[in-house]
């Protein structure tokens, strides 16, 4: 399988309180990939590497066949991006800035991106200033959109907008991804939103990268055991432990990934008893993960 | 890709560029028609000449103010927003950079229309004696590439790293306070970087050298 993005060993060091920690980490062609981490964890930072904003002090960026940042203009010609903030010219009206963005995009669809202000119910003669933040994100979607990108970055897309603009966004991107096969790289802190439309998962937490899998086994094999009876020490497991949490008398919960239903006879071996397996929801699986990283444990 | 630039440029900047067409147009109307003569027969030379020196320096200041504004206008929508839509786009930044010097440029070039048509018709409306004659397309001429020189210096201070800036500046602050203090208690004579630094850059050779010279718009 190809890679719309890929990044090895990627060091970058933005001031002196915070650093991107070899980075290493692949977007696969055609995936909707959902880039989790906490604010401040780094997220927009690496979006602005993958884009050749921010050169890397070390490692290798590629993106869509080009490298980053000497190849950066080609790669950008194939990719719609959507930043954290609105970054639009506020002295322009929203079809002067549609006219303006469609001056460096060869690609421009023309129809689609009036359909998508009609969709949108923007207006053109709107000015940029004066549009609301969830106005503001529908443009933004809409000029990324209207590219025909092959690649799609969103940074934080849907972030303090309401629930109707916030649904009307995804299923513009869900419409436009489904017809074109477009590779979608978003970045969110929203984890259930994440759940919703992503197939790839990768959680960023103090510049480094500490999970990327399919969303699948995300959200299936991460698992909190309920047992009591197990010893102080154990020996390896067929499963990795994430972390053990004493509860009442000699009950523990167990955060574990990689979990499967005949590993039970496992527990069982140790002198432990294995009271319930309860299954986490993406949020809770993420809230597992950054909690075993932070405290130092086995990922 | 240009058109779509200078548009913004345009856009930004709209309020200020009319009023220096304005103010253009002004200059040279009221400088003729303070001349004290009714007709070209009847003149009083000293009046004629101090009219039109004291108009170049108000050519001169305009195209200071014009060039300085221009060249902050051409970035505040940038800087404005970290310059993240810039460097989204699809072309090298050498590029984008050049196609808003370039739209400064031709902004410049409006206000310099301007100074040549408001300062043709002021001169054609005008007894002038004999003689003399009106210059105006010199002094558009004149008036545009006076003004490219300071729209370039502000241009490429405001499009490098800011703290590269800060760095120049604050040494050069630094240097020039330094000159003066020990100017003051007498360990030299007078400030040697501000006199180096006023040389170089009205030396006849040097960036503001088109501001020592008269833009006159007429002349014999």
């Amino acid at each position: 399988m190809s890679n719309a993005i890929s990044l090895k060993h990627v060091a970058y060091r933005p001031s002196k309180e915070f650093a991107i920690r070899d980075l290493t980490m692949a977007v696969p062609t055609g995936a909707i990939y959902g880039f989790l981490g906490p604010n401040g964890s780094g997220k927009t930072t690496t979006i602005k590497l993958i884009l050749g904003m921010q050169e890397a002090d070390d490692g290798l960026i590629e993106v869509l066949g080009h490298q980053i940042p000497q190849g950066a203009p080609q790669a950008l010609a194939r990719i719609g991006y959507v930043p954290e903030k609105a970054h639009l010219y506020a002295s322009l009206t929203v079809g002067e800035m549609m006219d303006h963005h469609r001056a460096f995009y060869g690609t421009w669809d023309a129809a689609r991106a009036e359909n998508l202000r009609r969709q949108f119910a923007l207006r053109t003669e709107q000015k940029v200033e004066r549009l609301s933040k969830g106005e503001a994100g529908k443009l933004m979607m809409l000029l990324a959109l209207a590219t025909q990108p092959e690649l799609l970055v969103l940074d934080e897309p849907t972030d303090g907008l309401d629930p109707v603009v916030r649904r009307d966004v995804l299923s513009a991107l869900v419409e436009y991804v489904s017809t074109r096969n477009a590779t979608v790289l978003v970045s969110s802190h929203l984890v259930h939103e994440q759940e919703r439309v992503c197939d790839w998962v990768g959680v960023m937490d103090d510049g480094a990268l500490i999970a990327e899998m399919p969303m699948n086994t995300f959200r299936s094999g991460i698992k909190r055991l309920r047992v009591s009876g197990a010893p102080p020490v154990l020996p390896a497991a067929p499963f990795t432990l994430l972390g053990r949490t004493a509860t009442a008398g000699t009950e523990e919960e167990w955060g574990v990934r990689g979990w499967q239903p005949d590993m039970a006879a496992w527990v069982t071996a140790q002198g432990a008893t294995l009271r319930e397996v309860i299954d986490l929801d993406l949020e809770e699986s993420f809230v597992e993960l950054l909690s075993t990283a932070r405290s130092g444990g086995t990922l | 890709m240009f058109r779509a630039v200078l548009y913004t440029q345009w856009k930004s900047s709209r309020p200020v560029l009319l009023l220096a067409m304005l103010v253009a147009g002004y200059i040279p109307v009221q400088t003729l028609r303070s001349m004290p003569y009714k007709s070209a027969d009847t003149y009083h030379i000293p009046s004629l000449y101090y009219g039109i020196t004291t108009a170049s320096t108000y050519y001169q200041l305009l195209a200071l103010a014009t060039a300085a504004v221009v060249a902050i206008a051409s970035w505040q929508a940038d800087a404005a927003r970290q310059h993240v839509y810039a460097l989204s786009l699809p072309l090298p930044r050498w590029r984008f950079v050049l196609l808003r010097f370039g739209a400064g440029a031709a902004l410049l070039g409006t206000v310099a229309a301007a100074v040549g048509l408001f300062g043709g018709v002021a001169a054609a409306l005008a007894p002038l004696p004999p003689m003399l004659h009106a210059y105006p397309v010199g002094l558009a001429i004149r008036f545009w590439l006076g003004a490219l020189v300071p729209f370039a210096l502000i241009f490429a201070l405001l499009a490098s790293n800011p703290r590269i800036v800060r760095i120049l500046v604050t040494a050069g602050v630094t240097l020039v306070a330094v000159d003066m203090m020990l100017a003051a208690v007498g360990v030299i004579e007078s400030p040697v970087i501000m006199t180096w630094m006023a040389e170089a850059i009205y030396a006849s050779n040097g960036p503001l050298a088109a501001f020592l010279s008269k833009w006159m718009l007429v002349d014999v």
